[in-house]
C-alpha cells in the first residue's frame, strides 16, 4: 500500500485535537414533544485515532456522527474541527467541509446505482472541481487501496455487499479526508465480510494515518478499534482505550492477504 | 462544479429514463411545432392577401356605395371624378355579377365584369392575345367579351377562343381577346384570371340597371392620395347631400385594415399553440417532481460528499432545460414541415418567419426554466440526513 501522507503526530502527542465537542446538545422538535438526542456532550478525538462508538438503540450515536460529519449542526454547544468552530456555518460552508475533510461510510453503502465503481469514487472529487483525468487517477488509486482496482467499471448491482462497502470506503478515501465516519459499516454484512471491512479500516488508519470513528453494536468490532466510547440517552457514559492485549486484529481477508499483517 | 459537469450529469439522468424523457419532450415538441406551423400559415396567408390587394393596381382609390343607404353610383360619377379631381388618371366603373357563360355545349358560372377600356392600365393587367375593349365598344354597347386566361381554359380547353361566339346570360358575345395570367386572387378578392370582361354599358343593359357597383380611381404617381380621397368624398357629399353616402378608401387603408385582421389572427393562432406549449411545461414539472422524489437518496449521497445547493439545483434545472430546448429544436423542424404540408394541401402559402421561430424557441427555453425551477429548488433544499434515510 502506498503511504500518501507523511506520518503525522499521533494521539495525545498532538497539540490540539482534530475534533473537540464542548457541551454539544442536539434537540429534535420543540416544546413538550422535543427529544434531546445529545445532552451536554464533551468529546475530543485526536488525529490518527481509531475510535468506536457503542450504545443501545436511540442513544444518539447516529446523531453524534451526523454532527461530527457536518451533516447537521448542534442545537447548542461548540464543535471545533481542526481548531475551527464549525457549529454555526452556512449550508454551503458545511458542504465544503464534508467535501474536503470528511469521508462517510454508511450501513447501506449508498452507492449511486447507475454509476460504475470508479464513477462512484469520483463523486466527491467532482464537487471539488478536480479535472477529469486527475479524478480518474485518484479514484483508481483509492480503489486499489481497498483492493477493488480490478472492478473499476462494475456497477453496484454487479458487486457483493462487501465489495460495495469497499467501493464506499474508497469513495470516502478518495478526497484525502482528515476523518472517516462510519455508521454501522458492518451492520449489513455477514461476519466474515465484516471482518474484512474492519481489517480495511485498521489498515487505512495505521498505514494512511486517517482518523476513523465508527459506530458498532458488536463488542468484537469495538475491540478491533483502539478506543471505545459508550453512549446512553445522549450522554457519554464510558470512554476507554483498548489495551494492546485486548485489541483484536481483524482476520486476513483482502485478496492481497496483507490486511492481517501488523502495520509498519 | 463546472457547467460541463452539470450538463453531463443532466444527460446521464435523462438517459437513465429515455422513454420518460422522450414523452416529456413530446409535450414541448407538439407545442413548439404548433406555434411554428400555425404562425407560418398565418403569416403566409397575410402576405398573400397583401399581395392580392396590391395586385389590384397601385395608387388606387376605391369608391363603393355605403351598404345601408341605398344610393347608387352611376357612370356620370366616374366621369365627374375623372374630370374634376386633380391627379386622377382614370376612374374605372365596375359592375360585377356571376353569370352563366356558354360555348357550344359547355356552360360555366363565371364572374362577368362590366368595365371600360381603362381596365388594363388601372389594374395593370394587359391583354395576351387579341385586343381589350375599346372606347367604341363601350360607347356603342357592343356585345364583345375579353376572357381571363383561366376562363378561356375552362370554356375552350385546347381550342382558340378568338373570334368565337359565346353566350353570356343567353346573349351572344364575340370573343375579342384573352388576358395574361396574373396568378393572383382567390382569398379575399376574386381570382383575376377567372373573369369575363364586357363593356360596362352592355353589362348595365343585360342586368337592366343604370348603376355601377364600384369605381376604381387610379391616381398619378406623386399625387397625395389623401387629398384625392377627400376631394372625391366632397363630390359625393354634394351630389347626395349626405357625407356618408359612399365609402372612399385608398389601397393603403385597405392594406392596413387587412394587416390588422391577419395580425390579430396570427397572434391568436400563436397563442392557442402557446397554450399547448404551456401544457408541455406542466408535463416537465410533473416529471421532474417525480424524478426528484425517486432520486431523493441520490441527492442525499451527493450532498453528503459535498454537493452544494447550487450543484443540485443546476443538475435538475439543466435536465429540464435540455428537455425543453431539444423539444424546441425538434418542434421547430416539425413545425416547418407541418406548415409546408398545410400550404400544399390547403393552397394557402406559408411563410416561416425567423422572428417567430426565435420566439417559439425562446418560449420553450423559458418554459424549461420556469417549470424546472420549482422541482430543482425542491431537490436543492432537501436535508441531506432525511434524504439519506429516504427509501
Ligand atoms: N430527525 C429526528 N427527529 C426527531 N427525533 C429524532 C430524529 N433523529 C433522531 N431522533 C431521535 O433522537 C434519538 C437518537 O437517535 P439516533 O438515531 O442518534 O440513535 P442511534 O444511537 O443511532 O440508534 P440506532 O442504534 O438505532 O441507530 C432517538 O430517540 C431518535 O428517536
Ligand atoms: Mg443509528
Amino acid at each position: 500500500m502506498v503511504r500518501r501522507l507523511p506520518p503525522r503526530p499521533r494521539g495525545k502527542d498532538c497539540v490540539s485535537p482534530l475534533i473537540e465537542l464542548q457541551g454539544v446538545t442536539k434537540v429534535y422538535g420543540e416544546g413538550r414533544l422535543s427529544v434531546a438526542a445529545l445532552q451536554e456532550l464533551d468529546l475530543r478525538v485526536w488525529e490518527g485515532e481509531l475510535v468506536s462508538i457503542m450504545g443501545p438503540s436511540g442513544s444518539g450515536k447516529s446523531t453524534l456522527m451526523n454532527i461530527l460529519g457536518c451533516l447537521d449542526r448542534p442545537t447548542r454547544g461548540v464543535y471545533l474541527l481542526e481548531g475551527r468552530d464549525v457549529s454555526a456555518l452556512t449550508d454551503n460552508e458545511l458542504a465544503e467541509i464534508r467535501n474536503r475533510k470528511v469521508g462517510f461510510v454508511f450501513q447501506t453503502f449508498n452507492l449511486l446505482p447507475r454509476a460504475t465503481a470508479a464513477e462512484n469514487v469520483e463523486l466527491p472529487l467532482i464537487y471539488r472541481g478536480v479535472p477529469r483525468a486527475e479524478r480518474r487517477r485518484m479514484a483508481r488509486e483509492a480503489l486499489e487501496i481497498v483492493n477493488m482496482g480490478h472492478r473499476l467499471t462494475h456497477r453496484p448491482a454487479q458487486l457483493s455487499g462487501g465489495e460495495q462497502q469497499r467501493v464506499a470506503i474508497a469513495r470516502a478515501l478518495a478526497g484525502n479526508p482528515r476523518i472517516i465516519l462510519a455508521d454501522e459499516p458492518t451492520g449489513n454484512l455477514d461476519s466474515r465480510t465484516g471482518e474484512e471491512i474492519m481489517g480495511l479500516f485498521q489498515r487505512v488508519n495505521e498505514e494512511l494515518g486517517v482518523t476513523v470513528v465508527l459506530v458498532t453494536h458488536d463488542p468484537r468490532r469495538a475491540r478491533q478499534t483502539r478506543r471505545i466510547i459508550r453512549m446512553l440517552d445522549g450522554r457519554l457514559v464510558g470512554d476507554d482505550p483498548v489495551p494492546d492485549e485486548e485489541f483484536v486484529r481483524a482476520a486476513p481477508g483482502g485478496p492481497d492477504g496483507k490486511a492481517g499483517e501488523p502495520a509498519g | 462544479m463546472n457547467p460541463w459537469e452539470s450538463l453531463r450529469l443532466a444527460l446521464d439522468g435523462l438517459r437513465a429514463n429515455r422513454m420518460r424523457s422522450f414523452l416529456t419532450m413530446l409535450g414541448v415538441i407538439i407545442g413548439v411545432a404548433a406555434v411554428v406551423a400555425l404562425v407560418s400559415v398565418g403569416t403566409g396567408a397575410s402576405r398573400e392577401v397583401t399581395a392580392q390587394v396590391e395586385a389590384l393596381g397601385s395608387n388606387l382609390v376605391m369608391v363603393i356605395p355605403a351598404s345601408a343607404r341605398g344610393r347608387d353610383l352611376r357612370l356620370e360619377d366616374a366621369a365627374a371624378i375623372e374630370a374634376r379631381v386633380d391627379g386622377v388618371l382614370a376612374a374605372l366603373p365596375n359592375l360585377r355579377k356571376k353569370l352563366t357563360v356558354r360555348w357550344l355545349g359547355r356552360s360555366e358560372e363565371v364572374d362577368v365584369v362590366g368595365t371600360t377600356e381603362d381596365m388594363p392600365q388601372v389594374q395593370r393587367h394587359p391583354v395576351a392575345r387579341g385586343r381589350f375593349l375599346s372606347h367604341q365598344d363601350v360607347l356603342y354597347r357592343r356585345q364583345v367579351a375579353v376572357l381571363g386566361s383561366r376562363t378561356a381554359e375552362r370554356l375552350f380547353g385546347p381550342h382558340d377562343p378568338l373570334g368565337r361566339e359565346i353566350f353570356v346570360a343567353g346573349r351572344p358575345f364575340a370573343v375579342i381577346g384573352v388576358m395574361t395570367t396574373k396568378g393572383q386572387g382567390g382569398i379575399i378578392v376574386p381570382d383575376a384570371d377567372d373573369q369575363v370582361f364586357i363593356p360596362i354599358t352592355t353589362a348595365q343593359r343585360i342586368l337592366g340597371t343604370t348603376r355601377v357597383g364600384s369605381i376604381y380611381v387610379s391616381v398619378a404617381e406623386g399625387t397625395d392620395v389623401g387629398l384625392v380621397t377627400n376631394h372625391i368624398r366632397r363630390i359625393f357629399e354634394v351630389r347626395f347631400n349626405d357625407p356618408d353616402a359612399v365609402e372612399v378608401f385608398s389601397q393603403e387603408q385597405i392594406l392596413a385594415a387587412v394587416g390588422n385582421v391577419t395580425g390579430i389572427l396570427t397572434i391568436l393562432l400563436g397563442s392557442i399553440a402557446g397554450i399547448s406549449l404551456l401544457v408541455g411545461g406542466i408535463g416537465i414539472m410533473n416529471i421532474m417532481l417525480v424524478s426528484v422524489t425517486e432520486r431523493t437518496r441520490e441527492i442525499g449521497v451527493r450532498k453528503a460528499v459535498g454537493a452544494k445547493r447550487r450543484d443540485i439545483l443546476a443538475q435538475f434545472l439543466v435536465e429540464s432545460v435540455i428537455i425543453s430546448l431539444t423539444g424546441g429544436l425538434i418542434g421547430i423542424g416539425l413545425g416547418m414541415l407541418g406548415s409546408e404540408a398545410i400550404a400544399r394541401l390547403g393552397r394557402i402559402p406559408s411563410s416561416v418567419s425567423v422572428g417567430w421561430v426565435l420566439v417559439a424557441f425562446g418560449f420553450a427555453a423559458a418554459v424549461g426554466v420556469f417549470f424546472g425551477i420549482y422541482p430543482a429548488m425542491k431537490a436543492a433544499r432537501l436535508d441531506p440526513i432525511e434524504a439519506l434515510r429516504h427509501d
